[in-house]
């Protein structure tokens, strides 16, 4: 049985990684190496090239940082507006919780290119076309509802007794809320936390609508992607992967168990 | 708070990020390959920047988003764009929707230089929208070492493609030709060539040369490539790079990606075959136009006559290999594009214009269907047109 | 429940009343006009007459089908082996992430390295000697709707994972020791204690995953082009090639009302009492 165990995981990991190894080897290969019937599987020269030609010419400097604006600013707005609204849903009855929180995801089941447009055509009338608040804005809505649903299903979890505990020890909501409930939701805020972020990071569709000029880099790479070579497409593509794996090395220690919630039951 | 106060500063940053800047700035979008945007800012703009003092605002947009990006400004009363280039084929929904604004009489006269041919375009109704920038044509491409090594030369009729297309496909055991089988503009701009090509009517399914062009499609089927069903402008560079296809027809913006970004010397270029009637090529490219309400009117057309001014042209013909828009800017043409540029100016001479009629879009979902049909779907040609043909000339008379 | 524990949800409504409402209304209503403005349901008559709208209601109904399955099926075998004792747990879990972070537009790229003609995938069969020409991975329908399945499930597995792993842990120990006591073995384990206790946390993957499986976007497009239409790329070719907007919107209409049929379907199949918690 370990031993089957052990197969598995090594499957699992090698094509879990296997794509991104090509990637980034794609973006360190000579040209020669890829554009060819036979494509080398392990890169026989490792070039620098396409990285210095794309870091020198500065071109990925600006998308880098409007998509890091946005996508922590949408983590952060997406969780101070769920999580009251999910604490909120965890106290009602089963239906009306998964009734609202379907309701919520009404937005999320249409085509983003179908409201694109009538999101786009409503937000450059504000005057946010091109500003990271447009993206912002327009970003949340598509994210609140699975961070909704994830903090709810979190809150559930968190037993009853340990808020009456700290109520009948004198605490009010607002420390309920923040010294008890907060802390042992961590797991379940780092989740959808990181679910938002990552959702905003990698949008195109609507970005597409409300940026002319201050690309994110989705855009960038979508652009590369059309217009470019491989491999600068490559390079593009490794530069928006690697904040991600950085943040979700860092948010490692929060996905660990719950243990409260099986000592309780 | 902490993440409170970090929020306010996000946003404090993200406002000032966004203040206005002093000098007026023109807006000007297009859709250019890298390799050409970066010859177009760093050559052209900056002069035109130090003549009228003030900055330019370049961003790519794709023809197809166009419309909606312009439609959206203008349903929000925020026009932002002052001049854009877009697809001589996508003019007619611009104007139809009201977003490209009209040029005056005296706006409308161009410099003399500038081709008469290429001057017909613009004109939608006998009211003058658009003016040429970028006249352009797909030239064959063809993989000189595979020809050579099979004792092939480049086809230059029907009947010599399908006999290369067949040796390759019974030597390899696969389809090396390729045919732009996406759908959309792709698989419509290469369609419609060829039915001029055979002596066809475009827009006509009944006609015997139509007729013609669609079974010599179902005949050369079994020797395409298999990449021709996702083969696009982009994607055709890909598959002739990798040696997926020896022979294909594009646009010459796979010229410097081939030869000089990925160092395949054995791609040559030639203009092409011609069909059972003639040899047509159809000639795209971008047209400049205004949109309507552009903050920037007078800047707009100022930059208009840079763009197609002798300097610009110059170095547009010499560095890209774009085909002129003037008759006076033969340019010093760099070495390595030199036999590519004659092969354009051939394709050129063989040019035809798509006629731009107001049903485009419709015609160009029916025309999609008889080409995946027969080709992806292996059905019959002369029972898959019929049914078309009546649509299409409904869609005809309607009018 | 206390009435004032209702006002967390006032921002949130809000917010969503403020600005997605207007867009999501307005779409849906744009596919009951005409391109004159009269109201009637020519777009959805119009579409349904159109071969490629048929054939990509059943792309997409296969594809979310087939990937459903195929995620939950990995996304348990990856979280129960992640659930017991490792080496370097940390690192395997974090490894196993990974493709969640990749946004889709780097891995539709990543994945034409690997199914493309001259992909990875058939170099090395190639050197395996198990094939002389390259296979065509999305040329057949069939092929291409796996090719698709399989590419979309490896940048979402890992999500499927998590949330089952969170339900996993939830699960208390006790109840595995004292089944083990009374002689149940590891499969029996399974069956009578994990799957049943598993079930509000497969809900939230499904629904989680289910709608957002029948948006799929990026990767058919990248990797099969327009031949292999989705109820979401064909929304996309109506509405940028052809410019129209009530087709466009009478699609998305059909979409979400698929998207809402099936999760009514599970719900009431499963009992909703017993799935949610």
């Amino acid at each position: 049985m370990k031993g089957l165990r052990g197969i598995v995981l090594a499957v699992l990991l090698l094509g879990a990684t296997a794509p991104l190894y090509l990637l980034l080897k794609v973006s360190v290969s000579a040209p020669a190496e890829v554009m060819t019937p036979h494509p080398t599987l392990v890169p026989h020269t490792v070039t620098w090239r396409h990285w210095h030609r794309i870091l020198a010419s500065g071109q990925m400097a600006a998308p880098l940082r409007q998509s890091l604006v946005v996508a922590s600013s949408v983590a952060v707005l997406a969780l101070g507006l769920a999580a009251p609204a999910a604490y909120s849903l965890a106290q009602l009855p089963v239906r009306w919780r998964y009734g609202l929180l379907l309701a919520l995801f009404l937005c999320r089941m249409l085509p983003e290119v179908s409201i694109a447009l009538p999101v786009a055509v409503v937000f450059v009338r504000w005057g946010l076309q091109d500003t990271a608040l447009g993206l912002l804005l327009a970003h949340l809505t598509m994210v609140l509802p699975v961070v909704a649903w994830v903090l709810t299903t979190t809150f559930g979890t968190i037993p009853r007794d340990v808020e009456e505990a700290a109520a009948l020890d004198g605490c009010g909501i607002w420390r309920t809320l923040t010294r008890i409930v907060l802390p042992l939701a961590l797991p379940g805020l780092a989740v959808s936390g990181l679910l938002a972020w990552l959702f905003s990071w990698e949008e195109f569709i609507l970005a597409t609508y409300l940026t002319l000029e201050a690309k994110t880099m989705p855009l960038q790479v979508y652009y590369y992607l059309y217009q470019g070579n491989w491999f600068v497409t490559a390079v593009a593509a490794t530069l928006m992967t690697l904040p991600v794996l950085g943040l979700s090395a860092f948010l490692q220690r929060y996905l660990r168990e719950t243990n409260l919630a099986g000592a309780v039951r | 708070m902490r993440w409170r106060a970090t929020l306010l500063g996000i946003l404090g940053l993200v406002l000032v990020a966004t203040a206005p800047s002093a000098q007026p700035t023109v807006t000007v979008t297009m859709r250019l390959a890298e390799a050409e945007w970066q010859v177009v800012r760093q050559l052209i703009l900056p002069p035109f920047e130090a003549v009228c003092q003030c900055r330019v605002r370049a961003l790519d947009v794709p023809p197809e988003t166009l419309l909606q990006r312009l439609r959206a400004m203008q349903r929000a009363g925020r026009m932002e764009i002052d001049l854009f280039a877009q697809d001589n084929m996508r003019l007619q929904e611009l104007v139809e929707a009201g977003l490209a604004a009209p040029f005056a009489p005296a706006e409308a006269e161009m410099d003399a230089a500038i081709y008469p041919t290429l001057m017909a375009v613009g004109i939608i109704q006998n009211v003058r929208y658009f003016v040429p920038f970028r006249p352009n044509v797909q030239i064959a491409y063809y993989n000189a070492d595979k020809f050579a090594q099979y004792g092939l030369q480049p086809p230059r009729t029907w009947p010599e493609l399908l006999e290369v297309a067949r040796i390759f496909y019974v030597k390899e055991g696969i389809g090396r030709v390729l045919f732009q089988g996406e759908g959309g503009a792709p698989t419509t701009t290469q369609l419609y060539e060829w039915i001029v090509a055979a002596g066809g009517e475009p827009f006509d399914f009944t006609h015997p040369g139509t007729l013609a062009t669609f079974r010599f499609l179902a005949a050369l089927r079994p020797y395409l490539a298999p990449d021709s069903r996702r083969a696009k402008w982009n994607t055709t560079s890909d598959a002739l790079a990798q040696e997926t296809a020896y022979l294909a027809q594009n646009w010459p913006v796979g010229v410097p990606l081939l030869v000089q970004e990925y160092g395949k010397t054995a791609i040559h270029t030639y203009s092409g075959w011609a069909g059972p009637a003639r040899e047509a090529h159809v000639i795209g490219g971008d047209v400049l136009g205004i949109p309507v309400d552009a903050p920037h009117r007078a800047l707009a057309l100022a930059l208009i006559r840079h763009l197609q001014s002798q300097e610009s042209q110059r170095i547009l013909v010499g560095r890209l290999g774009w085909p002129s828009l003037r008759s006076d800017s033969a340019a010093a043409v760099e070495a390595w594009l030199r036999p590519h540029v004659a092969a354009i100016g051939e394709a050129l001479r063989h040019g035809v214009f798509r006629a731009n009629v107001s049903y485009w879009a419709e015609y160009e979902r029916l025309a999609d269907e008889a080409v995946q049909r027969i080709l992806w779907r292996h059905e019959d040609p002369d029972r898959v047109l019929p049914p078309l043909a009546a649509r299409l000339a409904a869609l005809r008379d309607h009018l | 429940m206390k009435r004032r524990h209702l006002w967390g949800l006032v921002p949130l409504i809000v917010y969503l009343g403020a600005c997605t409402l207007g867009p999501v209304v307005s779409t849906l209503l744009l596919g009951f006009r005409d391109p004159k403005g009269h109201w009637g349901v020519g777009a959805f008559r119009t579409i349904a007459s159109h071969y490629q709208f048929t054939d990509a209601v059943v792309n997409t109904l296969a594809i979310t089908g087939l990937g459903l399955s195929l995620e939950l099926c990995l996304g348990l075998v990856a979280a129960v082996i992640l659930a017991g004792r490792l080496p370097a747990q940390g690192l395997v879990r974090a490894c196993l992430l990974i493709p969640l972070g990749v946004p889709t537009i780097v891995s539709a790229s990543a994945m034409r390295y690997v199914f493309g003609t001259v992909g990875c995938l058939n170099e090395v069969l190639n050197r395996l000697g198990l094939i002389a020409l390259p296979i065509d991975w999305t040329g057949n329908r069939w092929l291409a709707l796996v090719t698709v399945v399989v590419a979309d499930a490896w940048k979402v597995t890992p999500l499927v994972m998590l949330i089952l792993l969170a339900g996993l842990q939830a699960i208390p120990r006790q109840l595995y020791e004292a089944a083990q006591t009374d002689g149940a073995g590891p499969g029996q384990q399974f069956l009578r204690i994990t799957l049943p206790l598993l079930r509000p946390a497969l809900t939230m993957a499904l629904i989680v995953r289910g709608v957002d499986a029948f948006r799929i976007f990026a990767l058919p497009l990248a990797l099969a082009g327009r031949h292999l239409p989705v109820l979401s790329t064909y929304a996309y070719v109506e509405y940028l090639e052809y410019g129209n907007q009530h087709t466009a919107a009478a699609s998305s209409v059909i979409l979400l009302l698929m998207i809402l049929m099936t999760i009514g379907a599970y719900l009431r199949l499963a009992g909703p009492g017993e799935v949610l918690r």
